[in-house]
């Protein structure tokens, strides 16, 4: 009898153990549950307090986060990096693209009461603008100074050149204050959620009940900081946050083997590429770079550094559409170049084993290549862009916007010495087209033709990886500032 | 006058450990305008941000500046995200208070019992324990009490608005991995101290009185232990303070000690300037009761 019950126990035991592996395989999520609290922990290396002012800089994943639901925003990044509309809900441009108007919503109201009018966003862009030095130029092309507002709902924006993907640049990051807010500890914004209660690490956000969009699903949502990458994975496996956000390949893949949390995938969120400056020898030779870009095996480098969270791409930013050049015999090029440096950093852990990867497969193809490692504070202002060979670091913004800050002859800052008054002007060109097919067709004949001849090594993208646990539904996989907006998501207990 | 004099050298010593902790912060690589300014800053953007910053003054006028605010109690505004830095510190501070006053006390208890019990024995093991680092040992504990066993959580997070105190499961690990290597340090440092106790007449006479093992450690040893424990449990204090902030980062507990390493990682000078402060007080606060226990004691007990 004892033995009997004893089986029975042990049997019960491996039933629920089976079960519980089980569970998040299962597919029928159902249709979304309302209520509860969703825990979310993202990475926050830097500050002792969460930052108040959403104009600023935002150094911190978690500050994101919690502005992207405080405060509405004219665009978001929707699929395909095209904007969908927000607090704007239609668009249109002069026939230059440089003149836009944005039609605002007429049923938005601050959590004050207000309702929110074109004044306001006005306001908060001019303050966007006079803060570019802290958020790195955020308005990109838009001359805040003659900008206007028209009436209660429309924003007249005119850019310094003609920019047919405003719309797109500026989704998801120009969060709407009531006119003349200065201070933001008790923030005032119209979007899904407001804040209830907040600590130097955490912030509890309620939903708010007066938003124009649809009823988020969940009740609360309560948005942490983390100082440790490692200490956010234990967190979301021991079941403290429901979330973990851009979390390591490794977290990920330890996550998967247990079985007991979901990894969700946001495609080509990030890439770790090989920078060789076009004025400094030996790098300043085109059969050298081609040379370069067909000795690795990119496949390889996505399996070593991404753990195949990710995709073999062709030589630019802006994702994977454009194809890798064909691997050849690259040895007799090689083998003439002296051994070279190539500098990377811990800034980012992937930047390292890159490094080392792609040192070891040049190597194997005849070009001697050392490592040397920076530490994060002096990399990005003495080692990247100064060294003819540096590993850079790439998120998902939007290919133009990562043009005009890098690749212009008049960027400021020149990532590997592309000056080429004859791209410019294409570039213009198809920043001056409105017609969306034709723009596209002659921005994927730009980014073909910095592939083939630029010092970019962009190898392949990784996944933007979210760990959660299974009863956390509708998380944001769009690209770029998507990621952020946690309206959809909910929850079932 | 001999107070005053000792209170004058303290004050001085704070000083010289505020301009310290300031010049080495100085002379680190990067400051908080490269590390806000992050990838692609142009020279001028950076440029911009630290004249925004005010870093572009001279290193003397900083700590000028800083030192008249924080002698008012002002410690200025985090260079990172703009806020006050005293409300932070205050809040930071009574969250590790919960860790490191705990670890203290259970540190001068048990170390001190062990160097009467042990007296020599085990010293090898009082030795690895005492130099385990404290990332190895918060990792262990996690692993066995968190991961294996499943009896306290692997982090310790507190309540968005609340304090330690609604959670007190939270607390258990990271206080013990505060609390071991500092007990077998003490109890490593005070074993010499016992054992000179423990040869006086008095001990032995007391012994041979028949008076209790127990007795004779509380009434008879401690009294004279009470100069060297005082001056042990003053650095024990700093060291408790400066292992929480690599404990606070193994288990994400939002104290001063996590404040410190991520302060430091992002150059924010005035956060770092006011956590030092803070620790170099209680450091010195503790050293200078130490002294005064010590004097008070000779005083009344004697020289033996």
């Amino acid at each position: 009898m004892s033995l009997f019950s004893r089986r029975t126990a042990l049997v019960a035991v491996f039933g629920l153990v089976a079960a519980g592996c089980a569970a998040p395989t299962g597919a029928a999520q159902g249709p979304p549950v309302d209520g509860g609290t969703l825990r979310y922990g993202a990475v926050a290396a830097g500050g002792g307090s969460a930052v108040a002012d959403p104009h600023g800089s935002l150094f911190n994943e978690s500050d994101w986060v919690r502005m992207a639901a405080l405060y509405d925003v004219l665009t978001v990044p929707g699929r395909n990096g095209e904007a969908e509309p927000r607090l704007a809900t239609s668009w249109s441009s002069d026939a230059t693209a440089s003149t836009w108007r944005f039609e605002l919503r007429t049923d938005a109201v601050f959590s004050a009461g207000r309702p929110v009018r074109a004044a306001d966003v006005l306001f908060s862009l001019r303050r966007i603008g006079a803060k570019a030095a802290q958020n790195g130029g955020r308005l990109g092309t838009v001359d805040i100074a003659a900008s206007t507002a028209e009436g209660d709902h429309t924003v007249v924006l005119r850019t310094s050149q003609p920019d047919a993907e405003l719309p797109a640049a500026l989704a998801g990051v120009t969060f709407v204050v009531p006119d003349g807010t200065e201070n933001f500890d008790q923030p005032v914004g119209s979007g899904p959620f407001r804040l209830s209660t907040m600590d130097s690490q955490a912030a509890v956000l309620v939903r708010n009940d007066r938003w124009w969009g649809p009823r988020p699903h969940l009740d609360r949502l309560e948005i942490r900081g983390f100082a440790d990458p490692q200490a956010l994975a234990g967190a979301v496996t021991s079941g403290e946050v429901d979330v973990a956000a851009n979390v390591s390949p490794a977290a990920a893949k330890t996550a998967e083997t247990t079985g007991r949390l979901t990894v969700s995938r946001r495609p080509a969120a990030v890439a770790y590429p090989l920078l060789m400056r076009l004025d400094r020898a030996p790098f300043d030779r085109p059969e050298v770079r081609r040379a370069v870009k067909s000795a690795v095996d990119r496949q390889a480098l996505v399996d070593a550094v991404f753990l195949g969270y990710g995709k073999t791409s062709g030589d630019v930013q802006g994702g994977t559409d454009i194809p890798p050049p064909s691997s050849g015999d690259a040895g007799s090029t090689l083998a003439a170049v002296g051994p070279v440096v190539l500098h990377t950093t811990t800034a980012y852990p992937g930047m390292v084993s890159a490094a080392t990867l792609l040192a070891q497969q040049l190597g194997a193809a005849g070009l001697k290549v050392e490592v040397r490692q920076h530490p994060p504070e002096t990399y990005w202002t003495q080692a990247y862009g100064v060294e003819p060979l540096a590993m850079g670091y790439y998120t998902d913004i939007p290919f133009p916007v990562w043009v005009r800050q890098t690749a212009l002859s008049g960027s400021a800052f020149n990532e590997t010495g592309w000056r080429d008054p004859g791209f410019d002007a294409s570039f213009a060109s198809a920043m001056s087209t409105v017609d969306s097919s034709r723009r596209a067709a002659a921005l994927t004949q730009l980014r073909s033709r910095m592939a083939a001849d630029g010092g970019w090594l962009v190898w392949g993208y990784g996944d933007g990886l979210d760990l959660s646990s299974p009863s956390v539904h509708g998380l944001p996989t769009g690209a770029g500032f998507a990621r952020v907006f946690l309206e959809d998501v909910w929850v079932r207990r | 006058m001999g107070a005053a004099l000792t209170i004058a050298r303290a004050a001085l010593t704070f000083l010289l450990v505020c301009l310290l902790v300031f010049v080495i912060t100085n002379l680190l690589p990067g400051d908080a305008a490269v590390i806000a300014a992050g990838q692609r800053a142009s020279p001028e953007r950076i440029a911009a941000l630290r004249a925004a910053l005010r870093l572009d003054d001279p290193v003397w006028l900083r700590f000028g500046g800083w030192l008249s605010g924080a002698v008012r109690g002002d410690f200025g505004r985090s260079l990172l995200d703009g806020g006050p830095v005293a409300p932070v510190l205050w809040s930071r501070l009574g969250t590790t208070l919960y860790l490191a006053v705990p670890a203290w006390c259970l540190a001068l208890v048990f170390g001190t019992t062990l160097a009467i019990v042990l007296r020599s024995a085990g010293a090898a093991a009082l030795t690895v324990v005492a130099g385990l680092p404290e990332v190895v040992l918060a990792g262990g504990l996690v692993v066995v009490f968190a991961t294996w066993l499943g009896w306290f959580p692997s982090v310790s997070l507190v309540p968005v608005g609340g304090t330690p105190a609604d959670r007190p499961e939270v607390l258990v690990l990271p206080i013990l991995a505060l609390a071991l290597p500092a007990t077998a340090w003490l109890a490593r440092l005070l074993r010499g101290p016992v054992a000179d106790v423990m040869a006086r007449p008095f001990v032995a006479d007391a012994v041979l009185r028949g008076v209790p093992g127990g007795v004779v450690a509380f009434r008879h040893v401690l009294p004279h232990l009470a100069p060297p424990l005082a001056q042990a449990g003053a650095v024990l204090a700093g060291g408790v303070l400066t292992a929480t902030s690599v404990v606070e980062a193994v288990f994400a507990y939002p104290g001063l000690g996590q404040l410190l390493a991520s302060a430091v990682s992002t150059r924010d000078t005035p956060v770092i300037q006011a956590v030092a402060a803070v620790v170099t007080a209680v450091v010195l606060v503790g050293v200078l009761v130490a002294d005064a226990v010590g004097v008070w004691v000779v005083r009344r007990v004697g020289a033996g």
